[in-house]
């Protein structure tokens, strides 16, 4: 059971990701940078300095349920789920406006963005389904956006979190038909889909240009003499170190924050009207969302307990290659504009009902503004009995995602059920299209039916530490499936360490890291973490192979970056299986592996994050750390679980060898001395 | 506010006042009249430059018979004057405390911010009026917070087994029918809290006109209390000390030390000690609202702090010694919340949070159960910036209502621990202006923000004059059915 099957409802609205983005680059973590914690001049801010971490829903709302192939409801009056708001909640906050937290595994693996401590509740008024989100990364992530405008970053990328609601509650006293059919279900599957996401934050330029006509307008110029460090400071620095756009500051809350640390509130409220005036640019957001906010699209439905939990055991259309590119450089394989798209089949009454999840298949202009008819044309949902061989394909619907409510409604389900002779069980799918002028396979089915997965694919490993979840062995799980079942016992499947050279390619090739300096020294050494031991091959048990991962001391290689991350390839390993076998390049395992020993004393740590995480700026003062007002937070929130939303994201980057230091030292402090 | 009144102007007015004060003080007698003041007022110490005080008789026109009488109805502070000194809003603070502790007369056990000017606030948004219980509290419901944590105290001497602090909140209903006519796309033209008289006329004429209700004692203008609660057996000696009242509390069952399961549905009635208050409102040139905060006097101790003595002298009060353990007065008081041989490094350490079913869980590594507390920034002061001239001024305006107040009146047994607000107006907004914090820079109320006392009340309630500044604003259900409020008490 998954979400691919019935009973389902969607959603869709808006999701926020706010990270903060000062610790987007290993060479912000160099305490050298900081002359002091708020001199930034040498620092790459980004685009959200002063991020709070925040996931969180709005605006979400259930638009359809389906119960069956042929069964569905779009009104509250067929099913009262419909139009319930579904809103991101967390239980240790207690506040029902607040999600959970996003955060990367690390400065040089920004591509697996986890969501933690993030609860789903439907219905803000009485509440009909509440479940705590197990904690993932987001997978599949591409850039959607294709158009010749489209913006060159995330904001046009488009990924989806599978997971997994626990923990439910379920109060059916408005007799929601759906609620109904999950017949008590202790966990659901949940698969959303993100994209749009808006990272292009509003601007304010402080530069002689700009403040000189703050002096002329009336400014003091002890007050703009104050605010020189701002003109150093920058969004980004080029491979030599050259801020691109010297004096340019991203949001107004950040500039605030960094204006008084240099001014009083006297001086700022004199000034500020005038500072502004002459300091705001023009803003031009990357989507047409608010600043850190983009499109979810959401499906929820049953799950079960002996289920992998991240990702569905199901059928898998694959990006094609289309031929070639040709330029004057080069001659580069022609990708599809469209993308993997997770499917399965089921026998129904009158025939095989096929059920795609197109959410995060098919390309759009430029973000959130419907999809790229001119590339798509009419896409057709094909049978592929000759493979991969388009002459051969038999068209067996055309699917309809220029429809109103294709996205918003169904979330990019199409559904439709053949009645023709063809045993789909055992047959390849696949879609064609013919934006291009003539038709072209843009998805397809591997000819073999053959597709895997890793369940867990990122990993946080202590060496020296037994904890079962962060300790120094975990295992991980690659489960391989022929059309949607277990692959035959007995079948080989890899894993491997990328190579501190095929590390960093790989990383800077990713839409969440492309772009980033200081990325050096990946994945070295090589030896700190060891597949399986040594044993680079095995062979699957009822579709599942399983890989010891143990990790040793990798030996403080980044400095003032805790430990190092490993990048690991799977698949499979008999030659007829994966010479028509296409993968999508996000189907690795990432691993951090944390230095055994702390580098720095408890308060340098400390004061490293209030550096890098401007929200915890009070960090930087080693008198904040001691005091009673604030050590016993730090350590209360440092030993919440990894799970908790109090935990994350102060603690990302910290290894359990640290955490205990740090709750040592605290410890010692709150140790009384004998009474006189 | 510091900045509206010339010094020499101000030091000019006090002497009057000493003047005025010993002139009718002799005239009437009225000092010597009111049992069991006298020997308090003698002891008082109001020579201090710094000192915020109060004459017996402007202390009598706060009551509504203009005497001062034990369990007398206080009046609600006109909030359409202008404050001119910071020892003027302290001096709102307290009639404000007063006036919504004051018992209503009507012999059904209300106080009023318990009767018809307040409404409840559920967890849900839901307004409630129920006089003489409180319909509800909860385990930091009142004080969200970062962490949600959950307060527990060893308050043996009022119960016989630990007890959590629960909390309600409260809204007068000028702040109730301001919110309900705002969520309608009413008072299109105001963008904050009100703070003049035509602003708060649309919203009397709203009340009845919309809901046929009278508003009583509108000149408070927006009024939101926070309370801090603990049950107690109402039998205990101590309990007399207390404002109490009739609470439904979840019933909680313990799972394990680390925690204490609710169903969601099981309340019980207890009877709950008040143990803090926070009273915040808007007055004239004051959108951004004063926010002063109440405790009961055996709550904590406070860290040591300096004031001025009765001839400017600098005099250190010393709570707890070098080792960090109670000396002195400090030491022989019992306290609520901070055991004798308890020893300040241990204090303030969160040890459990609720979850958003009720459910409360111990943090890791700690166990259900009592913490220390004390007030790090006595007076809302900071430790490294002390303010002696402020803690001088709410030390004395507190001894002075104290010992005004009549024997007998529980009142006597409540203490502020500070107020603050700024000097332009407006909590912090984003894109400026920046809040200028005037009065306690770092408020706190030990039973409220236990564990974030560093802060000052604007580092939270910032970011917008409605919602971002009252964070129970956008919370809040609309007022749905007329009200039948048209009984003054």
């Amino acid at each position: 059971m998954s979400y691919l099957d019935y009973p389902r409802i969607h959603f869709s609205g808006q999701f926020q990701a706010d990270p903060s983005t000062i610790n987007n680059t290993p060479n912000n973590y160099n305490p050298a940078v900081y002359p002091e914690p708020n001199d930034l001049g040498e620092v790459e801010l980004y685009w959200a300095p002063l991020g709070t971490s925040t996931f969180q829903f709005k605006e979400c709302v259930v638009s359809r349920v389906d119960y069956s192939p042929t069964e569905s409801a779009t009104t509250s009056q067929e099913d009262p789920i419909i139009g319930q708001a579904v809103i991101s909640v967390n239980n240790g906050g207690g506040s029902k406006l607040v999600g959970g937290v996003i955060v990367d595994l690390d400065p040089t693996q920004q591509n697996v963005s986890e969501v933690w401590g993030l609860e789903v509740q439907i219905g803000d008024g009485d509440t009909m389904v509440h479940g705590q989100f197990t904690a993932i990364s987001f997978n599949a992530i591409w850039q959607q956006g294709q158009g010749p405008t489209t913006p060159r970053s995330s904001a046009s990328g488009s990924a989806f979190y599978q997971s997994q609601l626990t923990s439910l509650t379920i109060d059916n006293k408005k007799e929601s038909r759906f609620l109904t059919a999950l017949n008590n279900k202790e966990s659901l599957s949940i698969n959303l889909v993100v994209n749009a996401h808006n990272n292009s934050p509003d601007t304010y330029l402080f530069n002689d240009e700009t403040m000189l006509k703050m002096s002329f307008a009336g400014v003091d110029n002890s007050i703009l003499e104050k605010l020189d460090p701002l003109k150093c400071m920058s969004m980004n620095r080029d491979e030599s170190g050259t801020a691109n756009a010297p004096g340019l500051i991203p949001t107004k809350k950040f500039t605030d924050f960094i204006m008084l640390q240099f001014i009083s509130k006297e001086e700022y409220n004199l000034s500020y009207e005038t500072i502004y005036k002459y300091a705001t640019q023009q803003y031009q957001g990357s989507t047409n969302c608010d600043f850190t906010w983009g499109r979810i699209y959401g499906t929820i439905g049953e799950a079960e307990a002996d289920e992998p939990s991240y990702f569905v055991a199901s059928r898998m259309m694959n990006q094609t290659t289309l031929g070639v590119s040709t330029s004057q450089c080069a001659t580069t394989p022609r990708q599809s504009p469209c993308y993997f798209t997770p499917f399965k089949t089921e026998v129904v009454e009158g025939g095989t009902a096929i059920i795609l999840n197109l959410g995060n298949s098919l390309p759009t202009n430029t973000p959130d503004i419907g999809f790229y008819k001119e590339v798509l044309g009419t896409l057709e949902l094909v049978a592929l009995p000759g493979g991969n061989d388009i002459n051969n394909a038999v068209c067996l619907a055309e699917i309809n995602y220029l429809e109103d409510g294709f996205m918003t409604e169904n979330a990019g389900f199409f559904t439709f059920i053949y009645t023709g002779e063809l045993d789909l069980s055992t047959t390849p799918l696949g879609i064609v299209g013919n934006g291009s002028g003539s038709k072209e396979l843009l998805l397809a089915e591997d000819p073999q039916g053959y597709y895997l997965r890793a369940d867990q694919f990122v990993y946080r490993m202590n060496p020296g530490n037994t904890d079962p979840e962060l300790g120094e062995k975990n295992t991980t799980s690659i489960h391989a499936l022929k059309f949607g079942v277990p692959v035959a016992d007995g079948t080989e499947i890899y894993m491997n360490m990328m190579s501190t050279y095929e590390a960093k390619k790989y990383t800077l090739g990713t839409l969440g890291e492309s772009g980033t300096l200081g990325v050096e020294n990946v994945s070295i050494p090589q030896n700190a973490l060891i597949i399986n031991d040594g044993v680079p091959v095995v062979k699957t048990t009822n579709g599942v192979a399983t890989f010891d991962l143990k990790c040793t001391d990798p030996g403080n290689p980044r400095d003032y970056v805790n430990g190092q991350v490993y990048f690991l390839n799977y698949g499979f390993n008999e030659e007829a299986i994966k010479k028509d076998f296409i993968q999508d390049a996000n189907d690795i395992v990432s691993v951090q592996v944390y230095d055994q020993n702390p580098k720095d004393d408890s308060v340098e740590t400390l004061q490293k994050f209030g550096r890098i995480y401007k929200i915890m700026n009070f960090l930087t003062k080693e008198e904040n750390i001691v005091s009673i007002n604030y050590r016993n937070l730090i350590s209360t929130y440092l030993n919440s679980p990894i799970s908790s939303i109090k935990h994350m994201p102060v603690t990302r980057d910290l290894s359990l060898a640290e955490l205990t230091e740090i709750t040592s030292f605290i410890d010692g402090l709150n140790t009384p001395p004998p009474r006189n | 506010m510091k900045s509206k009144i010339n010094i020499t102007l101000f030091l000019a007015l006090c002497a009057l006042i000493f003047t005025f004060q010993s002139c009718e003080a002799t005239a009437e007698g009225d000092t010597a009249e009111l049992e069991g003041t006298e020997t308090e007022s003698e002891n008082l110490d109001p020579a201090s430059t710094y000192a915020c005080t109060i004459t017996q008789s402007e202390f009598a026109t706060w009551f509504d018979t203009g005497a001062i009488t034990d369990g007398g109805m206080v009046n609600a502070a006109n909030s359409l004057n202008e404050l001119n000194s910071d020892c003027d809003t302290y001096k709102w603070s307290w009639q404000m405390f007063l006036w919504a502790t004051s018992p209503t007369g009507t012999g059904n056990g209300d106080i009023v911010f318990n009767s018809d000017t307040f409404f409840d606030l559920l967890e849900d948004g839901t307004l409630v009026e129920e006089g003489g219980t409180l319909t509800r509290t909860m385990a930091r419901s009142a004080q969200a917070g970062l962490g949600n944590f959950v307060f527990m105290c060893d308050s043996s001497k009022l119960t016989p087994e630990g007890a959590i602090l629960y909390y309600a909140i409260h809204v007068n209903d000028v702040y109730a029918y301001f919110n309900t006519g705002k969520q309608m796309g009413k008072f299109t033209d105001m963008d904050q809290f009100p703070t003049t008289q035509k602003e708060l006329t649309q919203i009397v004429n709203f009340a009845e006109n919309r809901f046929e209700a009278k508003i009583l004692d509108s000149l408070a203008l927006t009024m939101e209390l926070k309370t801090s609660w603990v049950k107690i057996d109402p039998n205990a000696a101590d309990a007399k000390s207390y404002i109490t009242m009739k609470s439904e509390i979840p019933k909680y069952t313990k799972v394990t030390d680390q925690q204490l399961l609710w169903d969601g549905i099981s309340f019980e009635k207890a009877t709950m000690a008040l143990v803090g208050m926070h009273v915040t409102g808007s007055t004239f040139g004051h959108p951004e609202m004063i926010w002063a905060t109440f405790e009961h006097k055996d709550n904590v101790p406070m860290a040591n702090y300096q004031y001025y003595d009765s001839g400017d002298n600098l005099v250190s009060q010393t709570n707890f010694d070098e080792q960090g353990y109670l000396t002195g007065d400090a030491a022989t008081a019992n306290w609520l919340f901070f055991g004798k041989d308890a020893n300040m490094v241990q204090a303030n350490d969160p040890r459990m949070s609720v979850d958003a079913d009720g459910n409360i869980t111990a943090e890791a590594r700690k166990t259900i159960g009592a913490t220390q507390v004390y007030l790090t920034q006595p007076f809302g002061e900071a430790m490294n910036n002390p303010n002696a001239k402020t803690n001088t001024a709410i030390r004395t305006i507190n001894e002075y209502i104290t010992s005004l107040l009549a024997d007998g009146d529980v009142r006597k047994n409540y203490n502020m621990v500070g107020a603050t607000w700024t000097s332009n107006g407006v909590p912090g907004l984003p894109g400026g202006p920046a809040a200028i914090v005037e009065g306690s820079q770092q408020l706190a109320n030990s039973s409220m923000e236990t564990f974030f006392q560093k802060d000052n009340c604007f580092s939270c309630h910032y970011g917008g004059k409605l919602g971002g500044l009252s964070h129970i604003w956008s919370k809040m259900g609309e007022l749905t059915e007329p009200s039948t409020k048209t009984t003054p008490y």
